[in-house]
C-alpha cells in the first residue's frame, strides 16, 4: 500500500480562535484516513506545512507509521515543535489507514479495548455563551442566573463533571486576561463568587473544573488556588512551562492542579513528571500524534499520574482521544464541548454516542467516521 | 475470541532450560510464548497453569486490559509475577497478529527495519567449555579459539561476544572463572588480556568485540577488568548490577563501554539507571518483561537518549519474538544471537529463521511467523533433578 495524496483543510468552527484542520491521507488501495491538526488561531500556516511535508509521504507504505514520522522529526531538525503538529496531524491519519485495512477499531492496535466507556466533562460551561453566542445561535447569557440556570442541561445530561472559565457578570470579554500574568484582587472576587455560585447551584457531586489557561503565573496561581480551596475543584488547570515553578505552586495550596495541553513529545512532559508537579496532565493528542501520546500517557503512568486528553476541537478529535482513552488504563476522564456549534456533528459520517455522561467506544474500523467534505468546504476560514 | 487454554511446556535445551506457553483460544487460533528462568522453569510453569486457570473465558485481544489487572491484582512489586505476566502478553500478541492476519510488528508501530543486525554470542564459549553437547571437538588454547572466529567473519558478522574462558591445560576443557566474592584477583585480569588480546589480533581492528562477565564482579571487579581491556576497544563490556551508582561510579573510572540490564524486570528497576545516564545501552530481556513493558522500557530508554538491545538467549522462538520487537522499535542497535548451540534447536520451530550477513531477516508472516513443534519438545524433557 502506497500514500498518494496528503491533502488538508481548513475549517471556520465559528467559536473564536478555534480554527478547524483536517488532513485527508490517500492510498493506492482505495483507503483514506482523517487526521486533525492543532493550531490557535494559525492553521492557515499549519496547513501549509501539511501540504509541502506531505509530499514526503508520497509513495510510502503508510503503516509503517512510526518510521515515517520518526524520518520526518529527523529531517525536520529535532526540537521544533511546530514539526511535530504537522507529523502528528498527518500521523493521526495513518492510523486511520491501518485500522481500516485490517478491519479493527484503532485501540486495537495500540493494546486492545480496556474500557468500554469513557467519563466526560462538560467543557467550557457556559463560556461560549458569553463568547460565541451567535455562532451557537444561542441567547447571549451575561448574568450568574443566566449561568447558573444552565447547569440543568448538565445535569439532565447525565454529566458528573463540568469545566468552566473565570466568567464575569455583565463583561462581553468574559476572560478578561491581565497583562503581565499577575492577577487582581477584582480577579479572585470574581471567581470566588462565580465558583462559589456554581459549587452551591451543584452541590457537592458535581465535580467542577476551572481553566485559566497560560493567563497566569506563579503566583497568581497560588493566590486563585487558595482563593478558590473552600469549593473543592475537581482541578485547577493552570499552564506553565516551568515545572519548579508549578511545583512550588502545587505546594503551597490544597487545590488540585493539572496542566499539559500546551507540551509537545514526551521529552517536555519529562520534568514535570519526575517532579511529581501534579497527579493529573492533559496531553494535546493532536499535537503529539497517537503514538506519542501513547508514550506521554505510558510515562505519567509510570510516575502514578492520570492524564486526560484536551480535547478542544473538532468531532474527529473526540474519536481520536476516545482510542486513546479506550486502551490505557490511566486514563481519568475526557473533555467534551457539548454546548457548541449546531453543526458540529456534521462534520463526521457516524454520530458520536454518549450515554449518561459517557463516551461510547466506537467499534469501527479505524477511528470510527470519515469527515464530511462538503461540510468543511461550507465554513471556510474567513479572511483576517 | 475468548481463551479456552493456557498450557506451559519444559524442555531440556542442553545448555539451558526452555519454558514455552501456549494459549488457545475458540476462534481455533494458537498463541505461542517463551517463558525465562534461570534453573528452576518448573516452578514458572506452575505459576502460569495456576495464574492461567483465571484467564480462560477472556477475551484474548485486551492486552492492556490482562496486564494491568494482573499485576495490580498480583501485589505489584513482585518480580516473579512479572515473568508470568510477560509470558502470556507475549502470547497474546501472537494471537492478535494472527487474528487480524499481520506480523506483530504491525502492532507495535509498523516495521521500522528489515534487517536486525546480529551480533554472535557465546563466542568460543560453549565449544571451550561444553564440546560434548555441541558435537564438536574439544579445543583447548586460546589461539585455537579465537582462530574459530575467521568463520564467524566469514559468514558476516561484524560482532561477537565471548566470556573470560580460562585455558587448562592441553587435552582438558576450558573452565569459566568461578565466582566468589564480587573481587577479581590478578590471574582472571591476566587470562583475559591474553584471551582477549588473541582474540582482538586474529579478527582485528574492523569486528566487534563484546565481554560479558554477568553478575560475577562487583564495582571494583568491574573496574579493574575494563581498565585492563582498554587496549582492546570492547564494542561492550556486559555487567550486571542492581545499583545504578555503582555502575555510574565504575563507567566514570574507565573508557570501556558498559552495557547491563540484562536482570531487570520492569520501568521501575530500568527508570534510576536511564535517569543517571550510567550506560549508553542497555539489554533488555524480553521474555521476563512481555512486548507491553519492553516496548515501554525502550521507549523510556530513548526519551535518555540510550540504545537497547534484547537479551535473547533462549529458545529460536526467543528470537522470533525478539526479531519482531527489533523490527519495530527505533533505537534498537543490535541483538544477540546464539550460533553455536544444540543441533536440534532449530527443529524447534515450524518456520525457522533466516540470517543473510550476519543480519536477522524479519519474518512478514503472521503473529511470530512460526509455531512451535510439540514432539520435539516432548523429545527432550527435564531431567528428575530439576523437577520439584
Amino acid at each position: 500500500m502506497r500514500i498518494t495524496a496528503i491533502t488538508p483543510m481548513t475549517c471556520d468552527s465559528g467559536v473564536g480562535g478555534r480554527d478547524w484542520l483536517f488532513v485527508k491521507v490517500e492510498t493506492d488501495e482505495g483507503i483514506t484516513g482523517w487526521g486533525e491538526g492543532y493550531d490557535w488561531q494559525a492553521s492557515p500556516s499549519l496547513a501549509e506545512a501539511i501540504r509541502v511535508v506531505g509530499r514526503d509521504y508520497i509513495g510510502q507504505d503508510p503503516r509503517r507509521i512510526d518510521l515515517l514520522t520518526r524520518r520526518q522529526w529527523q529531517n525536520g531538525r529535532a526540537g521544533v515543535p511546530e514539526r511535530m503538529k504537522v507529523m502528528a496531524a498527518i500521523e493521526l491519519a495513518l492510523y486511520d489507514i491501518k485500522g481500516k485495512w485490517l478491519g479493527v477499531p484503532v485501540y486495537e492496535l495500540i493494546g486492545g479495548l480496556y474500557r468500554e466507556r469513557v467519563p466526560l466533562y462538560w467543557s467550557h460551561f457556559a463560556t461560549y455563551r458569553v463568547l460565541d453566542a451567535e455562532a451557537l445561535g444561542v441567547e447571549r447569557v451575561l448574568d450568574m442566573d443566566g449561568w447558573l440556570a444552565l447547569v440543568d442541561d448538565v445535569e439532565a445530561a447525565g454529566f458528573r463533571a463540568l469545566k468552566t472559565n473565570l466568567l464575569i457578570p455583565g463583561l462581553l470579554s468574559g476572560l478578561p486576561p491581565t497583562l503581565d500574568g499577575a492577577i487582581d484582587r477584582y480577579r479572585i472576587e470574581a471567581a470566588v463568587d462565580f465558583v462559589g455560585a456554581l459549587r452551591e447551584r451543584c452541590g457537592p457531586g458535581m465535580g467542577i473544573l476551572f481553566d485559566i489557561g497560560q493567563e497566569y503565573r506563579m503566583g497568581a496561581i497560588v493566590q486563585l488556588a487558595k482563593a478558590l480551596e473552600p469549593f473543592d475543584l475537581y482541578w485547577l488547570e493552570a499552564e506553565g512551562f516551568d515545572p519548579d515553578a508549578l511545583l512550588a505552586a502545587r505546594q503551597q495550596t490544597r487545590t488540585r492542579l493539572c496542566h499539559g495541553e500546551a507540551l509537545i513529545g514526551a521529552q517536555a512532559f519529562r520534568p514535570f513528571l519526575e517532579r511529581h508537579v501534579t497527579d493529573v496532565v492533559m496531553i494535546e493528542t493532536l499535537n503529539n500524534g497517537l503514538s506519542e501520546a501513547r508514550r506521554i500517557a505510558d510515562l505519567a503512568a509510570h510516575y502514578d499520574t492520570m492524564f486526560s486528553p484536551h480535547n478542544y476541537m473538532s468531532p474527529l478529535s473526540t474519536l481520536i482521544n476516545a482510542h486513546l482513552c479506550a486502551v490505557l488504563p490511566n486514563c481519568e476522564i475526557l473533555e467534551i464541548d457539548m454546548d457548541d456549534v449546531p453543526w458540529k456533528g456534521d462534520l463526521i459520517d457516524q454520530p458520536i454516542v454518549i450515554e449518561a455522561g459517557e463516551l461510547v467506544v466506537p467499534d469501527r474500523p479505524g477511528w470510527g467516521a470519515d469527515v464530511v467534505e462538503s461540510v468543511v468546504a461550507a465554513h471556510p476560514l474567513r479572511a483576517g | 475470541m475468548r481463551i479456552t487454554a493456557i498450557e506451559p511446556f519444559v524442555c531440556d535445551g542442553g545448555l539451558r532450560e526452555f519454558g514455552f506457553v501456549k494459549v488457545s483460544t475458540d476462534a481455533g487460533i494458537t498463541g505461542w510464548a517463551e517463558t525465562y528462568d534461570w534453573h528452576t522453569s518448573a516452578s514458572l510453569a506452575t505459576a502460569l497453569t495456576v495464574m492461567g486457570r483465571r484467564l480462560v473465558g477472556e477475551d484474548p485481544r485486551r492486552i492492556e486490559l490482562f496486564n494491568e489487572r494482573t499485576w495490580y491484582g498480583g501485589r505489584p512489586g513482585v518480580p516473579e509475577r512479572m515473568k508470568v505476566i510477560a509470558a502470556i502478553d507475549m502470547a497474546l500478541h501472537d494471537i492478535k497478529a494472527q487474528w487480524l492476519g499481520v506480523p506483530v510488528y504491525e502492532l507495535l508501530g509498523g516495521k521500522f527495519r528489515d534487517r536486525i543486525p546480529l551480533y554472535w554470542s557465546h563466542f568460543a564459549t560453549y565449544r571451550a567449555v561444553w564440546p560434548e553437547k555441541l558435537g564438536v571437538e574439544p579445543q583447548s588454547t586460546y589461539q585455537e579459539w579465537a582462530e574459530g572466529a575467521r568463520d564467524v567473519v566469514a559468514q558476516g558478522y561484524t560482532v561477537l561476544k565471548t566470556n573470560l574462558i580460562q585455558e587448562a591445560g592441553p587435552g582438558m576443557r576450558a573452565t569459566l572463572p568461578t565466582y566468589r566474592d564480587g573481587a577479581i584477583d590478578r590471574r582472571t585480569l591476566d587470562e583475559a588480556v591474553n584471551w582477549i588480546g588473541t582474540l582482538r589480533d586474529v579478527v582485528g581492528p574492523g569486528i566487534g568485540i563484546a565481554v560479558d562477565v554477568q553478575f560475577d564482579y562487583r564495582m571494583g571487579g568491574v573496574v579493574q577488568l575494563a581498565r585492563a581491556l582498554e587496549p582492546f576497544d570492547l564494542y561492550w563490556l556486559e555487567v550486571e548490577s542492581f545499583d545504578p551508582d555503582a555502575l555510574l561510579a565504575a563507567r566514570t573510572q574507565t573508557r570501556t563501554r558498559l552495557c547491563h540490564g540484562e536482570s531487570l524486570i520492569r520501568r521501575e528497576q530500568f527508570r534510576p539507571f536511564f535517569q543517571k545516564h550510567v550506560t549508553d545501552i542497555v539489554m533488555l530481556e524480553t521474555l521476563a518483561n512481555g512486548i507491553t513493558e519492553t516496548r515501554r522500557i525502550a521507549e523510556m530508554a530513548e526519551l535518555y537518549d540510550v540504545m537497547v538491545s534484547p537479551h535473547n538467549w533462549m529458545s529460536p522462538l526467543g528470537t522470533m519474538i525478539n526479531a519482531q520487537v527489533c523490527a519495530a522499535l527505533p533505537n534498537v542497535e543490535i541483538l544477540e544471537i546464539d550460533m553455536d548451540d544444540v543441533p536440534w534447536k532449530m527443529d524447534l520451530l515450524t518456520h525457522p529463521f533466516e540470517i543473510q550477513d550476519g543480519q536477522l531477516i524479519v519474518s512478514d508472516r503472521p503473529g511470530w511467523g512460526t509455531a512451535i513443534n510439540e514432539d520435539v519438545i516432548a523429545a527432550h524433557p527435564l531431567p528428575a533433578s530439576r523437577l520439584a
